[in-house]
């Protein structure tokens, strides 16, 4: 009996093409949208530093110094990243020309008593620039003081000052998540979620008050809790099936890293989704509205997307900070937390957290429903 | 005008999906117009690090780099103690870089160990990043060349210190006469509305070309002795009435968000978005064509109007996209109203009028000609093989 219900279950639920289309087809519109935007960020961060191209003009004679400064900082092979390039100009002219143009991202000119920097706007690359003709300043003052108090001690300053220090050092976690693959996170937790419009679709066709459907199924003797287990689970084979396709899709079609293994994102998903489909039971169950029916889950799925970062990746962060319960019950915030924390610092306690809090919302959900859907009693069908 | 009336009355079936959107255009895009907003730098300004630092040494040494860094940075509380909190925050753009201070750091750098000092939680390699530990690593430098001098403890923070917030006060020449490099509250917010707007006017007018579409409701027209020509005027009398009053409101939110960066460029800026109302109402017309369920309505407005505010420029700056994708974006009428947005925030005011912005205005409306027409077409041969 339970396979037959949940065989015709899984038709009822396919033959709906709209709720095909929302759960499968959307999300990877979106995900081909997210990835023709925000893929050349995640394989190339604009936040990195990049080198700078500079230009260099020297008003005096010979250059007191800067110009070897320029030479060894455009020369450094240990560095990562080469902090400049430069580029001699003869006159200021061509060299703002060559800035006017975005050829270069500003210039120097070596005067008789300084070094004037000159740039495009403020940001930055540009105090990037200034920094080095402060280090240079600095140098020489540094210098000049010894000189002055010290003098016997000058030698060991000159070396102290042109040797090489590491003093600070990156606390490294292994794993370098993108900010931006945040966003693919939000979209794997939204489209866990829009199973709640399976779990509405699913009570529509149980419910009498619903569908012609529904008073058919009341009317059969058929136990009410095999045919909502039946149910349940069948919405979780459709979802599971379209998260797999989705992540299949972002892993081997986008090229995108999730930065971690697809048992765990498909884990993870599929107890989203268990969310999704029992907030959607709730809902069902006590809504009576139709159109609401469709209303009410795509709101809730959105708000709890938005919470959790799928238009702006700070906001869960800022969350955390003023009203942490929130990102505690927010579903979409404890996916999207989860798939984080598995990619960022493995399966943690708090990842462990994450996944429990997700499966006690399930059953919480569930009792609710059947509080409301149990006992119903009908005059006439 | 009883046609007309009808289809007005309709539209409050979608009132709450309006409103919603409607919110969405007021809150998100202005909270992306104020934070991408930037006007001509007319002098320098250094751009300061948010950094967070966690001071365990608490001694001489380690109070004079916080002093100095407070004096030059943007220096917040860490929030936590835990080094993975601070790894999630300096990725969630809370703050740029957490400095942790070790409690034998003055112990080490007086002895002479300097190596690795110091550690830093930061998000990658990133300008900040660089920035922030060049300063750090210069600021303890200095003060390593006046230990090994001979100063005293005390000497070498005080001359670093000085030294250094010195030659912070170093500025630069600022050469900044060009608006191209600058984004105006409106360029930010009629960029935005490129996708609320469109979205809110497919969805009401699918809407209510979907109700029009009704067997019930359309047998009841078809047998009304009303003529066809004049059903059919008020019909599109009505739906353009819709986009006017959407569009309007629209231009009248913009205009008193941003009252306070008010400049004659807004009502180049209405004109552009009334253009649009013609794409969005050709598409509405399109895809009303297509389906009249309101779901799957629903879902084709999504995909086609997200996609293309990706690809064109909406979400995310063309900069930032591939040049094959910005090629593909110019067979969209999107890429050619932010292009007209970011024409006008480009040029200056007399020379907006000009045969570019003209060009746009005109690929948008050739864009709403050819959407209409496919609509038509779709309807005839619907009509004609009766599907």
């Amino acid at each position: 009996m339970f396979l037959q219900m949940f065989i015709y279950k899984t038709k009822e639920l396919g033959r709906k093409y709209w709720l095909i289309g929302w759960n499968f087809l959307f999300p990877i519109v979106l995900s081909t949208a997210f990835f023709l935007g925000f893929g050349n960020l995640i394989k190339d961060d604009p936040d990195t530093f990049k080198t700078l191209n500079v230009g260099y003009v020297c008003e005096i004679q010979n250059s007191n110094g800067f110009e070897q400064v320029l030479n060894e900082l455009s020369s450094d092979k240990e560095a990562e990243t080469t902090v400049l390039k430069y580029k001699v100009f003869s006159s200021e002219d061509k060299a703002k020309k060559a800035m006017k143009n975005n050829k270069i991202d500003g210039y120097y000119i070596e005067k008789e008593n300084k070094i004037e920097t000159v740039i495009p706007s403020n940001g930055l690359s540009s105090t990037i620039m200034t920094e080095v003709v402060r280090s240079y300043d600095n140098y020489t003052a540094v210098i000049h003081q010894v000189a002055k108090d010290h003098p016997e001690k000058l030698e060991d300053a000159i070396h102290t000052i042109t040797s090489k220090h590491n003093f600070v050092k990156e606390h490294s976690f292994g794993a370098d998540t993108s900010h931006y693959i945040q966003y693919f996170y939000a979209l794997l937790a939204m489209t866990s979620l829009f199973s709640s419009w399976i779990g509405t679709s699913m009570l529509d066709g149980i419910c009498a008050n619903l569908s012609e459907c529904g008073k058919r199924v009341e009317c059969a003797p058929g136990s009410k809790l095999l045919k909502i287990s039946a149910g349940f689970l069948s919405g979780i084979l459709l979802q599971s099936v379209s998260n797999l396709i989705i992540v299949a899709y972002i892993q081997n079609v986008l090229h995108i890293n999730l930065g971690m293994p697809l048992q765990s994102v498909l884990l993870i998903c599929t107890i989203g989704s268990g969310v999704g489909m029992a907030t959607g039971t709730l809902m069902g169950s006590i809504i009576k509205n139709e159109h609401l029916l469709v209303a009410v889950p795509l709101f809730f799925s959105m708000v709890c997307s938005f919470f959790s970062g799928l238009m702006w990746g700070e906001i869960k962060q800022i969350i955390q900070y003023n009203m942490p319960i929130i990102n505690k019950i927010n579903p979409a915030a404890l996916l999207t937390d989860a798939m984080y924390i598995r990619a960022t610092y493995g399966a943690t306690a708090d990842y462990k957290e994450d996944i429990l809090i997700m499966s006690i919302m399930i059953i919480i959900c569930l009792l609710v429903s059947a509080f409301f859907l149990r006992r119903r009693k009908y005059v006439s069908l | 005008m009883s046609v007309y009336k009808a289809i007005l009355k309709s539209l409050k079936a979608c009132t709450i999906t309006i409103i919603v959107y409607f919110t969405v255009f007021a809150i998100f895009g202005n909270l992306s117009a104020r934070a991408t907003t930037s006007s001509r730098d007319k002098m320098f300004k250094d751009s300061k690090v948010t950094v967070a630092i966690t001071d365990h040494d608490k001694s001489t040494l380690s109070q004079g780099l916080v002093k100095y860094l407070k004096d030059t940075q943007k220096v917040v509380s860490p929030k936590t103690k835990s080094i993975k909190e601070m790894n999630d925050n300096v990725r969630f753009l809370i703050y740029d870089y957490a400095l942790i201070i070790p409690d034998d750091f003055s112990e080490k750098a007086l002895s002479g160990k300097t190596e690795n000092l110091l550690e830093y939680v930061a998000p990658g390699q990133t300008a900040p990043q660089f920035l922030l530990s060049e300063k750090i690593n210069t600021y303890i430098q200095n003060v390593m060349v006046y230990l090994k001098s001979g100063y005293s403890e005390n000497e070498a923070i005080e001359l670093a210190n000085k030294n250094m917030t010195k030659l912070s006060k170093t500025t630069a020449t600022v050469i900044d006469n060009a608006d191209k490099n600058h984004r105006s509250y409106y360029t930010g917010m009629f960029t935005f509305n490129g996708y609320t707007l469109l979205m809110m006017i497919c969805i009401s007018v699918c809407g209510v070309l979907s109700y029009t579409k009704e067997e019930d409701v359309r047998n009841r027209i078809n047998v009304s002795g009303m003529p066809f020509k004049t059903r059919n005027t008020a019909s599109i009398l009505a739906v353009i009435t819709i986009g006017f009053i959407i569009t309007t409101a629209v231009n009248i939110a913009v205009a008193i968000t941003g009252a306070s960066d008010y400049n004659d460029k807004l009502l180049f800026y209405c004109l552009n978005s009334y253009v649009l109302m013609l794409v969005g109402l050709g598409l509405a017309f399109l895809i009303s064509t297509i389906t009249t369920n309101t779901n799957i309505v629903s879902m084709i407005t999504n995909m086609l109007v997200l996609s293309m505010s990706f690809f064109c420029g909406v979400f995310i700056d063309l900069a930032f996209l591939s040049k094959n994708i910005v090629k593909a974006a110019h067979f969209m009428p999107l890429y050619w109203y932010t292009a007209a947005v970011r024409y006008i925030n480009d040029t200056a005011i007399k020379e907006i009028f000009s045969t570019t912005f003209f060009e746009y205005l005109l690929l948008q409306l050739l864009f709403a000609t050819i959407f209409f027409g496919a609509g038509l077409v779709i309807s005839k041969k619907k009509e004609q093989y009766a599907i």
